[in-house]
């Protein structure tokens, strides 16, 4: 696709323009189908009694081959906590590199395309976008963490039914488990299969439901049941956010967990946004649920550039949730 | 009708026609058209398949082609009225939709300079489709649909309304 468009625009700069490289946009290596981009972030980070920390916390370099066959190739590479300064020490001992996602595509139709290797598992809508410069808070909503696995090595099949309505997003895919390149800090699945779906009920909203079924792997013979929710409204700035899970586990019987989270973000002028957020967590074994409130305030530079800050606490913290002050830059390079 | 009142009436008719005709013009003038390349027989079949489209959710024609759409720059009002009448959204709107889409390695459709432009690559693209106003397509493109001023789909545009 490339070539005819830069031969396009080289031969008739009057009325052509070039594929200048925009931040946020990648960069395309000239005359050939590879697409290389990414995401930076850093993140200065004051939780109740430690003291401060400023962190390199990812270093994110998406490749991609996409040319005019129906193949399409994606990998995700994930630098992250490079670098640790603290008041007197700098370390690098914190730094991992994460293999976010590798897996090639077949495009049979817009309908119905196919995904083998590893991917993010798309339950809700937080763990499809987690990039920070896509997000509008340093930290993410503990259940969509905590909840499920948040990549899967395996198989799916995914598209876009564009003949209902404005276009039905749907996924469906299994795993075996056999992570590829497993994050030490990260559960995983030992085998799972599970469904999402997703629609624009308007230009301004869309919602989704998930469903999984799986095992972990550091919890082998626990067999979970999930069912979510997700969906989000954005206009002139504002928008509301949420999703909400309900996951059962064989071992206990029943409801295992369930929570959800609710976050709003509205402007306030001159590119500084107020952001919100409430989230529960109730755990089968916790006699009570977990709350967790946000609120902070964004600068929005540009479209690849934001700069965060906020205050987060938790009441019956029973999740063990650093509360305290946090602050970020990101960018989508 | 007595003599006396048809010159009246003339007169009355030439001023309602005067007063109509220029603004039904101006209503053709103002409406923007699909175009593809010609010869390549590619059909829109609705507003949500032009949505489609141009938010990169549908990425083939039915003849299995990869779509090359094109826009206009962000700034330029006739991407803004597409936007808005097309996608329901302006172009600035769409930002955050687009970080999503790049974060799974979907690039929004090329932006170029001119309506001249998006004419010519259309003219020599045969998977690209674009818009321009519709009194400004000529024949090196081909007419796939029309958008009115409300966003409706006029599926047979016609370009009789616009000065020659």
């Amino acid at each position: 696709m490339v070539l005819p468009l830069t031969a396009f625009a080289a031969t008739d700069n009057a009325v052509g323009q070039a594929w200048e490289y925009q931040p946020g946009d990648g960069w395309t290596v000239p005359h050939t189908d590879l697409t290389a981009g990414g995401y930076a972030s850093s993140d200065l980070t004051k939780e109740s009694s430690e003291p401060w920390t400023l962190d390199i916390s990812h270093l994110s370099l998406f490749l991609w081959w996409s040319g005019d066959s129906r193949f399409r190739f994606f990998s995700e590479t994930d630098l992250e906590n490079a670098l640790t300064i603290q008041a007197r020490r700098t370390s690098t001992d914190g730094a991992y590199l994460a293999l976010e996602r590798l897996y090639a595509d077949w495009a049979q139709s817009d309908a119905l395309n196919f995904r083998f290797g590893k991917f993010l598992t798309p339950i809700g809508r937080w763990n499809l976008i987690h990039a920070a410069p896509l997000v509008w808070t340093t930290s993410r909503p503990v259940m969509t963490v905590q909840a499920f696995p948040t990549n899967a090595t395996g198989a799916m099949v995914y598209g876009t039914l564009t003949s209902v309505g404005a276009g039905l997003d749907y996924s469906v895919y299994g795993s075996i488990g056999k992570e590829l390149r497993p994050d030490p800090d990260l559960d995983t699945f030992k085998e799972a299969f599970g469904a999402h779906v997703s629609y624009p009920v308007q230009p301004s909203l869309e919602i989704g439901f998930s469903f999984a079924s799986y095992e972990e792997a550091n919890e082998v013979g626990d067999h979970k049941n999930l069912i979510g929710v997700d969906g989000v409204w954005s206009q002139n700035g504002y928008e509301i956010s949420g999703e909400a899970i309900y996951r059962t586990s064989s071992e206990k019987g029943g409801m295992d967990e369930r929570g959800g989270y609710i976050q709003g973000v509205a402007p306030l002028g001159n590119k500084f946004y107020a952001v919100g957020r409430y989230e529960y967590l109730l755990e089968s074994h916790a006699d009570a649920p977990s709350n967790l409130w946000l609120a902070g305030v964004d600068y929005r530079w540009n479209r690849s550039l934001i700069l965060k800050t906020e205050f987060s606490k938790a009441q019956h913290n029973l999740i063990q949730e650093p509360g305290g002050f946090l602050a970020s830059v990101a960018a989508l390079f | 009708m007595p003599r006396v009142w048809r010159p009246i009436a003339k007169l009355l008719a030439f001023a309602i026609a005067a007063a109509i005709l220029p603004a039904a013009a101006a209503g053709t003038e103002d409406q923007l058209v699909v175009v593809v390349a010609p010869g390549s027989g590619h059909r829109i079949e609705g507003r949500d398949i032009l949505a489609a489209i141009y938010r990169r959710k549908k990425q083939y024609w039915n003849d299995g082609q990869r779509i090359e759409p094109v826009n206009l720059p962000p700034d330029d009002p006739r991407r803004q009225r597409f936007s808005q009448l097309v996608l329901g959204l302006m172009p600035q709107q769409l930002d955050g939709y687009w970080n999503e889409m790049y974060f799974h390695g979907v690039l929004p459709p090329h932006v170029l300079a001119s309506v001249e432009a998006v004419i010519r690559f259309v003219s020599t693209t045969p998977a690209a489709i674009g818009y321009t106003p519709l009194c400004s397509a000529d024949t090196r493109v081909a007419l796939a649909v029309a958008i009115d001023v409300q966003g409706g789909i006029i599926d047979k545009p016609s370009q009789d309304g616009c000065p020659r």
